[in-house]
């Protein structure tokens, strides 16, 4: 079985490695800048309870 | 601890990965992407809890494991559909050859139990150590090991029945592929 874990091992990390490479899109460096103001911002979510 | 800037930039050069863990649990990159957004406002959110120096990529992967969870119960709930929007998703990806590949690959990562898949990927694709997944996972670092390993011998099964012929009628591949109904 050494042979076909070693190709499920690759095909994950190219399928992973895929997504990786394509960085980070526009919409979450936006996301954090907008947050990046402490204090103004009331918490997003349900984390206030 | 505070939102600094180096640890807005280290939350920031997290998402690759993250989107990559997303998809892999998910299938879908709409919904994907929508996870990582929730994953990072509740990080922003949550900042004061994040211990420093501690491992902040396991930190995100444990929030957006935690989110993924309780959305896939909700959404077991509303669509009961266990092949059919998936194989829809898949042919609205472009049909290239290295696709083709990777969407064989996926159909068959998504017939794992969800326990074995998270494993799996977070051990064999992003790269933490067993200890970490456990912490991620919230489980037994002898429990990660052996999903891992059955995540492994079920793909073998589904992926290769037919290329196990070249390597001839191999006793342990029959009982590998015996073995991975249960």
């Amino acid at each position: 079985m050494p042979r076909f874990q070693s190709r499920i091992g690759h095909q994950l990390r190219a399928m992973y490695d895929d997504v990786v490479r394509q960085g980070v899109p526009d919409r979450f460096v936006e996301l954090i800048r907008k947050l990046d103001v402490p204090a103004a911002n009331p918490p997003i979510g349900e984390c206030g309870r | 601890m505070p939102l600094t800037d180096s640890l807005r930039d280290d939350i920031l050069a997290s998402v690759p990965s993250l989107r990559a863990f997303a998809i892999s649990l998910s299938g879908n990159g709409d919904r994907a992407d929508d996870l990582v957004q929730e994953t990072l406002l509740r990080a922003l959110a949550n900042i004061d809890s994040f211990q420093p120096g501690s491992n902040l990529p396991a930190w995100l992967f444990t929030i957006l494991r935690n989110l993924f969870r309780s959305d896939y119960r909700k959404r077991r709930r509303e669509v009961e559909d266990a092949d059919g929007s998936y194989a829809k998703t898949l042919k609205t990806q472009p049909a290239q050859s290295a696709h083709l590949e990777f969407e064989e690959f996926r159909v068959a990562l998504d017939k794992l139990p969800q326990d074995q898949r998270e494993a799996l990927i977070l051990v064999g694709a992003s790269g933490f150590s067993y200890e970490d997944a456990a912490a991620i996972c919230g489980c037994a670092v002898g429990t990660i090991k052996s999903r891992v390993n059955r995540a492994r011998s079920k793909l073998s099964a589904l992926l290769y029945v037919d290329g196990a012929e070249d390597f001839g009628p191999d006793e342990t591949v029959r009982a590998v592929i015996g073995g991975s109904g249960g």
